[in-house]
């Protein structure tokens, strides 16, 4: 989920995916690098994903992904089920 | 389905470029902050982690999980199968045998019911055929030429009627530079190339003009322009001579074009048949030697053609009086394939019963192994498999199973079909068309499947039973439910073998019964020969060629008598009829006609084939084309007219006048009664004339040898060919062999029957022996301590066999219920057995029991050696 999170900001690589999500979660959530690119494959089988081949800014080719409709409508799903769950959570922990 | 194909599997090339990527901007982060460039290195590699094991899952990503499971359960399957070889390789035979026994037969009714006729949209064309609703029954299915006439311009069902000169009057004999031949010709109307949409291979057919005009045309089989001509295709053009003129040849047709006639060899225009302006032999307008074969309009039913030919045939009824015969709109399929339907249909339940025992076998072999599996797939549970995946394992295995027994059915069903076709009856229609083609392998497929899932639910069935993982999954109760279903599964078993089995012993009864059927003379030692002397020999010269040949063939060596008759058998006679005039008789009425049947005889007939004279004299020298017309009758004529009295010197008058002025026949002796019907049948009224008298042809030369008559086949041939080199010579062979054709269906029949209802008790027999086995197994214990406790092995055995042959018995008195009922099916084939024979039913109980017996005596001898002391320490 986190993965398609950051590809709402636009299509990019691998490498990049991870440095957001790292930095997007301030460094807590570090990212294991040993199943990124399984958990992307993954995705971009179930057609969430889909990806190309483009020159990065380093001048060098990388894959970089991009969001499917089909990815998008899933996040969106995704989502709403996750705060559903968050705000269950939180009103457990934090009674008022 | 068309995005999943677009989501390719990217090349292994990609996912190393693209980790390698990942590696490299690691590396150049870390050296932005400052480390050196190994060191750098060092850490994206660490940081990424196990690059082969990330490449590995990535590939993994894109694999099919059902496929890699399908891969895995098979693999899983072999390792099984590898295990237990003796098990799985009787399991697969069991079914290969019941998959070959059933997809031989199915090439059988394929090819003879089910094939796709050749021709254009084969479901509309007809035959239109005359019966006769009352006696005297008399109708060889065919009408006259006016009825044609009147049918072909009164119909509105069809769209073109094809009308085609009858079976009899269409063999010609072909003469030319090789041995003369008689063949299957067809004199046929233009249309009927048309009306069933089939082209000439090479040239073209004859058109109206050319009928209307009876032009000496004629289109050639395939076949025959390669065996004549070479399948050269100068062929047009050429003359071929048969019927006493030159026909010149305009068109070959394929061979697969059989129509009108199984193997027609040429067709010829209706209007050229060398008989139609010879009124000597009766007017062609008015006598019923026409077939008719049309094609429905579409849109129009096969009743509503009945409705109208029923209307029609009404018509002519008032039209002609002497013409009582209906007329019926048959399929053509039907038409072909008569008499041969039901005996085939038939052995396919039959095979059908055959393939569900042994279908039930496997299932009961596979669950006595499923019980020692239930540990393992207990274990398999507790590890995570759900039960859709043990499922799914189950039935790989049972399709894997099924599979391999229908490519070996299959590959039996090859080797079986040729011997089956070999040995079969040739009466049955298309037998050369009978292969395993496609439709063929498609039942094969479709079965093995069908199979496969049967076998998977039921031992899928076996293991909802099962109830997790007991330190000792065999307690009592499950194992005594497990037992209670096999024996179900034996009971039904011999339920089914017993169907067989009781059918099997009525046909072999009935076979038996014709074989034992005396024909009325002693077959031994008699040759044959069926020729025809050329249609334009005089009478004169046609009695002298006998006279010569019996001659001829007394010189050769232990010849001891030679006669001929016109017609040997009439094994298709169905008409019955009576006498014009019989001295002191009234006319008999239409209720009262039977069979008669007349035929002419030379030489020495009755002492040649052995039909001894009761009272009276034979013919002789004397009795010559200017004395008094003479006559020999049967026993059951003489006792149809003159019952208790000497029909010596009694007259009678037959359908056709006799002598100069109509003259009375004068009876001079009685024979002896002969099943000259064919030994199925009753002996029925034969009246004998003399060939001298009549001038007709005696078609059939009788040789009584004192030695092997085959011996004589080439010397007799070869003396028939030098009186006269255009005689043909049809087939020459011994009596014995005639009668034994005869049989071919029957044996053909009983033959199959038995071999399945033997399997079937076979298969009922192991399953008993296998059900009883386990028990035993299961039982140890109980019999141990019974056999603690005083019980002898006497007892022992006896119980394990009374358990056992119980099964049996529940199973036998179902099956004999069911032969009741089956036995009706069959009963059409029955010969002086009446389907609730009591001897059979005896049998048919008992044959099946003594098999179960049998079974069980090895598992209750190895019950009644068991050990107490070492069966009670085991547990």
């Amino acid at each position: 989920m986190m993965i398609l999170r950051t590809l709402v900001l636009g299509p990019t690589n691998g490498y990049q995916i991870a440095k957001t999500i790292e930095r997007m979660s301030d460094e807590v959530l570090q990212v294991d690098h040993s199943s990124l690119y399984p958990a992307l494959h993954r995705l971009e089988k179930k057609g969430w994903l889909s990806s190309k081949w483009e020159n990065s800014e380093t001048n060098r080719r990388a894959k970089s992904y991009r969001l499917t409709p089909l990815g998008r409508k899933q996040l969106l799903a995704e989502t709403s089920k996750w705060e559903r769950l968050s705000s269950a959570i939180a009103r457990v922990m934090r009674p008022a | 389905m068309w995005q999943w194909l677009k989501r390719k599997r990217p090349p292994d090339g990609e996912i190393d470029e693209e980790l390698e990527y990942h590696v490299a901007m690691l590396a150049a982060e870390q050296r932005d902050r400052g480390d050196n460039s190994s060191a750098a290195q060092d850490f994206a590699k660490r940081k990424t982690g196990n690059v082969t094991l990330i490449k590995e899952s990535t590939r993994e990503a894109w694999r099919t999980p059902w496929l890699e499971e399908a891969q895995r359960d098979l693999h899983f399957t072999a390792r099984m199968f590898a295990r237990a070889p003796f098990f799985y390789s009787l399991v697969i035979s069991i079914l290969a045998l019941g998959i070959t026994a059933s997809v031989s037969l199915f090439s059988l009714v394929d090819g003879v019911l089910l094939r796709p006729l050749p021709y254009r949209d084969p479901s509309r064309l007809v035959a239109l055929t005359s019966y006769a609703p009352k006696p005297p029954y008399e109708s060889n299915g065919s009408v006259s030429y006016r009825d044609y006439q009147f049918i072909s311009r009164e119909a509105s069902s069809f769209s073109e009627i094809a009308v085609t000169y009858r079976t009899g009057w269409s063999r010609v004999t072909l003469l030319g530079n090789d041995e003369p031949t008689q063949l299957q010709g067809a004199f046929v109307s233009p249309n009927l190339f048309s009306v069933f949409g089939r082209q000439p291979l090479l040239g073209r057919t004859f058109d109206a003009e050319e009928n209307t005009h009876a032009e000496r045309v004629v289109v050639i089989s395939e076949s025959l322009w390669a065996q004549r001509f070479a399948a050269s295709p100068t062929v047009i053009g050429k003359d071929l001579r048969f019927s006493g003129g030159l026909w010149r040849i305009i068109g070959v047709m394929p061979d697969d074009f059989h129509v009108p006639f199984l193997q027609t060899q040429l067709w010829a225009p209706i209007l050229s048949h060398p008989d139609w302006n010879n009124h000597a032999d009766g007017d062609p307008l008015n006598e019923s030697r026409w077939d008719l074969l049309a094609r429905l309009k579409p849109g129009v039913s096969l009743a509503r053609s009945q409705a109208e030919i029923n209307s029609i045939a009404e018509r002519l009824k008032t039209s002609s009086p002497d013409n009582t015969n209906s007329l019926k709109v048959v399929p053509l399929r039907e038409h072909f394939a008569g008499a041969t339907k039901t005996p085939l249909l038939i052995l396919f339940a039959a095979v059908g019963l055959l393939l569900s025992i042994a279908c039930i076998n496997v299932t009961n072999l596979l669950l006595a192994r499923a019980s020692h599996r239930q540990t393992e797939l207990a274990i398999r549970t507790s590890l995570g498999a759900g039960r859709g995946r043990l499922l799914r394992q189950l039935l790989t295995e049972t399709l894997t199973l099924s599979a391999i027994a229908a490519a070996l059915g299959i590959a039996g069903a090859v080797a079986l079909v040729p011997v089956l076709t070999h040995s079969a009856p040739t009466s049955i229609p298309m037998l050369d068309s009978v292969e395993v083609n496609e439709r063929v392998l498609f039942f094969a497929a479709g079965l093995s499947i069908l199979i496969g899932i049967m076998l998977g639910a039921a031992t899928a069935w076996r293991l909802n039973n099962t109830s997790g993982l007991k330190e000792n999954s065999r307690t009592s109760t499950e194992t005594r439910k497990t037992v209670r279903l096999k024996s179900l599964l034996v009971a039904s078993e011999f339920a089914l073998a017993t169907v067989l089995t009781s059918a099997a012993l009525m046909l072999i009864r009935s076979f038996i019964a014709v074989l034992s059927v005396d024909p009325g003379f002693p077959p031994e030692k008699v040759l044959t020969l069926r020729l025809a002397v050329p249609v334009e020999t005089s009478a004169a010269q046609v009695t002298q060629f006998y006279s010569d040949a019996f001659a001829r063939f007394a010189q050769l060596p232990g010849v001891r008598a030679t006669g001929g008759i016109s017609s040997l058998f009439y094994t298709d006679e169905s008409r019955v009829h009576a006498l014009r005039l019989v001295e002191g008789h009234a006319p008999e009425p239409t209720a009262k006609w039977k069979p008669l049947v007349w035929s002419q005889i030379g030489g020495d007939y009755f002492p040649a084939i052995g039909i001894p004279l009761l009272r009276g004299r034979f013919f002789t020298a004397r009795d010559t084309p200017s004395s008094p017309p003479v006559a020999i009758v049967n026993q059951t004529l003489a006792r149809r007219y003159w019952p208790g009295e000497d029909p010596i010197g009694k007259h009678l008058k037959g359908f056709d006048p006799r002598g100069r002025h109509d003259d009375w026949l004068t009876i001079v002796g009685v024979v002896k009664d002969t099943h000259s019907g064919g030994l199925e049948k009753n002996p029925f009224s034969q009246i004998y004339e003399v060939q001298s008298q009549r001038g007709d042809q005696l078609n059939n030369l009788v040789i009584r040898t004192s030695g092997d008559p085959a011996a004589l086949a080439s010397a007799t041939r070869s003396i028939v060919r030098k009186l006269n080199h255009n005689t043909v010579i049809a087939n020459v062979s011994t009596m014995e062999q005639l009668l034994t054709a005869q049989t071919a269906g029957r044996r053909f029949q009983t033959w199959l029957i038995g071999v399945f209802s033997t399997l079937a008790l076979g298969l009922a027999a192991l399953g008993v022996f296998a059900v009883m086995h386990y028990s035993v197994a299961v039982r140890t214990n109980e019999l141990g301590i019974r056999m603690a406790l005083g019980a002898n092995p006497g007892e022992i055995l006896l119980l394990i066999i009374g358990d056992g042959t119980q099964l049996a018995f529940i199973g036998v008195l179902l099956g004999a219920l069911g032969s009741v009922w089956s036995s009706h099916a069959i009963g059409s084939l029955l010969y002086q057995i009446r389907p609730l024979d009591p001897l059979n039913l005896v049998a048919t109980l008992m044959v099946p029991l003594l098999m179960a017996l049998l079974a069980c005596y090895l598992p209750a001898l190895r019950a009644s050696r068991i050990d107490p002391m070492k069966a009670l320490r085991e547990e």
